[in-house]
């Protein structure tokens, strides 16, 4: 801005042109603290755990007001559109919880399960992380078993195949949870 | 229509040696890709190379009593059908072997010649020694044995 301008702009206040621009400089204020704030959501959403308190408390809450909103209702239990959709709700709200269920012979163990698998996850990410950080890579005993069992999946490309049957799933109808 | 399930012989066989709480489990996991149809990957990816052309090969957890078997299957070829096919069953520590395996390959441009070539049938063996004192014991033609120029890449 010239020596002019600058007078002029003294007298009869900001030009036009400075007002977009300070307009744009505010949208993008607010746009950079939007994405600041998004940023500390997504952060604080990442340790959100169903599992651990303060939301499993909150869960647990919710079920006892729904028991109760239950025997406030007169606490029927004879036709079933009186208690299911509050035995579902309980249940759903429950479920993070629940070690496992079965099914006739098919068992799932969830919570045993999510764990090793984790640990499983945990175990094969440090040593990713080991081998990376120490430069040259040489064979160890464990690459080559692992090198061996990518070796049999190979082979049994050329295997005969055959049409899979499950053998042990039984599929009577009782059922189990235990939590 | 449900998606067809196919599994080879060795596996058949892997499946029959396991006592049957671990069938069981085994079993359910493999019931799950009954659901599953076309290119929807629900396991993990082996990123190893000898996979036939246009699929790769995947792999399922089953769990049981503190053993984890893992399930690697692929996706059946256009040719084979529609569905899935189940190659191999491995137990959880020969697994994460595997997954260190591709680790390395990925990760070292040699190993990863050495593999390449040997699943390409063009080498027979690969000498791939540690220095003294950097491994537990120096090993020699640690990659995966083929069967030769006729495996799908």
């Amino acid at each position: 801005m010239g020596r002019w301008a600058r007078a002029l702009h003294e007298l009869t206040g900001p030009a036009p042109e400075d007002e977009r621009a300070e307009l744009r400089r505010r949208v993008r204020q607010r746009y950079r603290r939007w994405l600041r704030w998004r940023r500390v959501l997504r952060r604080r959403a990442r340790w959100i755990d169903p599992g651990k308190p303060p939301v499993s408390v909150l869960r647990w809450l919710a079920v006892l007001g729904i028991a109760l909103a239950w025997w406030a209702s007169g606490s029927t239990a004879s036709p079933l559109s009186a208690w299911l959709p509050y035995a579902v709700i309980a249940g759903v709200l429950i479920l993070p919880d629940i070690a496992g269920f079965a099914v006739g012979g098919l068992r799932i163990d969830m919570r045993k399960t999510q764990e090793e698998v984790a640990r499983l996850r945990q175990d094969v990410n440090n040593q990713a992380r080991a081998s990376a950080s120490i430069g040259p890579i040489f064979i160890t005993p464990e690459v080559e078993t692992g090198l061996q069992a990518y070796g049999r999946i190979l082979r049994a490309e050329h295997d005969p195949q055959e049409p899979y049957h499950p053998r042990h799933l039984d599929t009577d109808t009782s059922s189990e949870v235990r939590s | 229509m449900m998606p067809e399930i196919r599994i080879t012989r060795s596996a058949a066989e892997q499946l029959d040696k396991l006592d049957y709480a671990d069938a069981v489990e085994v079993q359910a996991a493999i019931e799950v890709l009954r659901s599953r149809k076309g290119e929807a990957v629900i396991g993990e990816t082996i990123r190893l190379p000898g996979a036939p052309a246009g699929t790769t090969y995947l792999a399922m957890y089953g769990a049981s009593k503190g053993r984890i078997w893992v399930i690697i299957f692929r996706p059946l070829l256009p040719g084979e059908g529609d569905g899935w096919l189940i190659l191999s069953l491995l137990p959880g520590d020969e697994y994460r072997d595997m997954r260190r395996a591709a680790e390395v390959v990925a990760s070292s441009p040699p190993v990863r010649d050495a593999v390449s070539a040997l699943v390409a049938g063009t080498a027979s063996t690969a000498n791939v020694t540690a220095p003294p004192g950097s491994a537990d014991t120096p090993t020699s033609g640690g990659a995966a044995p083929t069967t030769g120029s006729d495996v799908p890449r």
